[in-house]
């Protein structure tokens, strides 16, 4: 067996690996009755449907590779299936010390950590760079005699001399291991298999690009309200779009209104607002020539000043404006009775807001906006 | 994670901790900004415009300096203010790449790149981080404004 797996690491035939990987099976067959403790760890995880298949698949994956041959995915694959369907065989492959380390060694990582088989990536976190070291080691001959001396020793002592030598080489391999665990049928060594993926490195940097996308659309899910309902990435997409250009159009619309508002407002009022939207900020945006009115208006601005430093956002702040607007009915002329239509008139726009916000659509709206901007600034110029 | 240790400001934006190295939070420099090109406009503009062209000058003159200011808040760090001060600036030799956003992934990201600006030569992921970025800056310089509006009318009404 020896020289067969020796010469077989020099070759790339897909053939030999499959002649190689029955012939090692049969071998580890033969040593099945040594060791009986991982049976349990596999058997609690056959309640996982899919970490249990994974570990199935990995195991026998290992068994069967545990020659290090060269990825022969397709073919492997099939044929793991077909032993894997053979309930005594799945058994008999954990049963097996002479099963690879690398399958010890998921005996040990199930020991350590039992909800960890669920997740993929765990076992790949844990293991690539063990994984890694042992691949380079299939890569020697003699280390494969050796692991093969190993196999028959007792399992946890295999796994604990297979960590500490995977530790040592682990530094440079990293990179290898990882893919290496991340392509499930490929390589020697299959950690998670993650079935329907292929193999190669290309295909590899993909998922990872695909994921890191997927992050980035879940934060924006986030960001975007209303997004929960649409999946898919393509809706996601459409929502996103529409919010950033209702934004947009909030920006544009405000600016409008604030355009048409600005003469009347003083510097002292923007440094007022300055202030008392943020407390805690140094009055260094106050205009130098504005002491004199910020003096005169703070007395005015004082009455409705309170209500507004009390309660700064939008919502509430409408309630107390109207407070000191009904206490000036008296001196109210035309142009103040148009802001306070104004500002109610605010309101409903903030409320078509957010009803935009949740339909995502804001054409019809922002043309009733512009038709009621329209309207208001005629009443503000009479 | 690589991924995570690629891009440290990603992470620091889920956490949700930091939203910028500054010291300042965003909304606080947006604001005190665009206070001063308000002031500053204030200046400039005449207090009753009479035509509507004159209305519409002013107008485009405060958008300009909402996203002016947006844009000058979040400084250089990020592809959209750059494009965005660019674009204030004159400059016209932003890199015309070629659209490559367009990836295996079926994104439609040709939209998103027309609607966030400085969105072409970038790829799908960079794109996304724009994206949220000036999302929260957009979100922050509308409720700015809006605060703004509410003060300004207001107290305009007690005088």
């Amino acid at each position: 067996m020896l020289h067969c797996l020796n010469s077989s690491t020099s070759e790339n035939c897909e053939m030999s690996v499959l002649e190689r990987q029955r012939s090692r099976l049969k071998q580890q067959q033969q040593q099945l009755s040594q060791n009986h403790p991982p049976i349990p760890y596999f058997n609690g995880n056959d309640h996982l449907a899919y970490s249990g298949f994974h570990v199935d698949q990995a195991l026998s994956d290992l068994v069967l590779n545990g020659g290090a041959m060269k990825p022969d995915p397709g073919v492997e694959h099939h044929d793991f299936r077909r032993f894997m369907n053979s309930g005594s065989a799945t058994t008999d492959f954990q049963m097996s010390s002479a099963l690879p380390r690398t399958v010890s060694y998921t005996a040990a990582a199930s020991v350590n950590s039992a909800p960890g088989k669920e997740s993929c990536k765990k076992r790949k976190a844990d293991r690539s760079p063990k994984i890694a070291a042992e691949e380079k080691k299939m890569k020697g001959c003699a280390e494969e005699e050796s692991k093969i001396t190993e196999q028959n020793s007792n399992s946890k002592s295999t796994t604990t001399t297979i960590s500490t030598s995977a530790n040592k080489n682990s530094k440079g391999a990293s990179a290898n291991g990882k893919k290496a665990s991340d392509a499930p049928k490929a390589d020697y060594i299959h950690v998670r298999a993650r079935r329907g993926q292929a193999t190669d490195s290309h295909s590899l940097a993909e998922r990872v690009r695909r994921e890191k996308i997927s992050e980035r659309m879940k934060y924006l899910q986030d960001l975007v309200p209303g997004c929960n309902k649409v999946t898919g990435k393509a809706g996601m997409l459409d929502e996103i779009i529409n919010y950033v250009q209702s934004l947009q159009r909030q920006v544009e619309f405000l600016s409008m209104k604030l355009a048409a508002i600005n003469p009347r407002l003083d510097f002292d009022i923007e440094s007022y607002i300055l202030k008392e939207m943020f407390p805690a900020c140094p009055p260094a945006m106050e205009p130098d020539h504005s002491h004199l009115q910020f003096n005169t208006s703070v007395e005015e601005v004082s009455g409705s000043g309170l209500e507004m430093v009390v309660d700064p956002m939008d919502a509430t702040l409408r309630r107390t404006i109207s407070a000191p607007i009904t206490a000036q009915q008296s001196f109210l002329n035309s142009s103040s009775l148009n802001q306070i239509q104004q500002v109610t008139w605010e309101d409903e726009l903030r409320n078509l807001y957010s009803m935009e916000y949740q339909q995502g659509r804001s054409t019809f709206i922002s043309q009733q906006i512009t038709g009621f901007l329209e309207a208001n600034h005629v009443k503000l110029e009479m | 994670m690589s991924s995570l240790s690629q891009n440290p400001k990603k992470t620091l934006s889920f956490s949700s901790t930091m939203k910028n190295p500054n010291y300042n939070p965003l909304k606080k420099r947006l604001a005190s900004r665009f206070l001063k090109a308000m002031g500053r406009l204030k200046c400039k503009m005449s207090p009753f415009p009479a035509t509507i062209e004159e209305k519409r000058r002013r107008h485009r003159a405060v958008r300009g300096a909402a996203y002016a200011s947006m844009a000058s808040a979040v400084g250089p760090r990020r592809a959209w203010s750059r494009a965005l001060l660019r674009k204030m600036k004159g400059r016209k030799r932003a890199r015309r790449n070629p659209r490559n956003v367009d990836e295996r992934f079926g994104l439609n990201l040709n939209q998103l790149c027309d609607v966030v600006p400085g969105g072409e030569g970038m790829d799908s992921r960079s794109l996304l981080n724009e994206t949220a970025h000036y999302i929260k800056c957009l979100v922050a310089q509308v409720q700015i404004m809006r605060e703004i509006l509410h003060s300004s009318s207001s107290s305009s009404t007690t005088l």
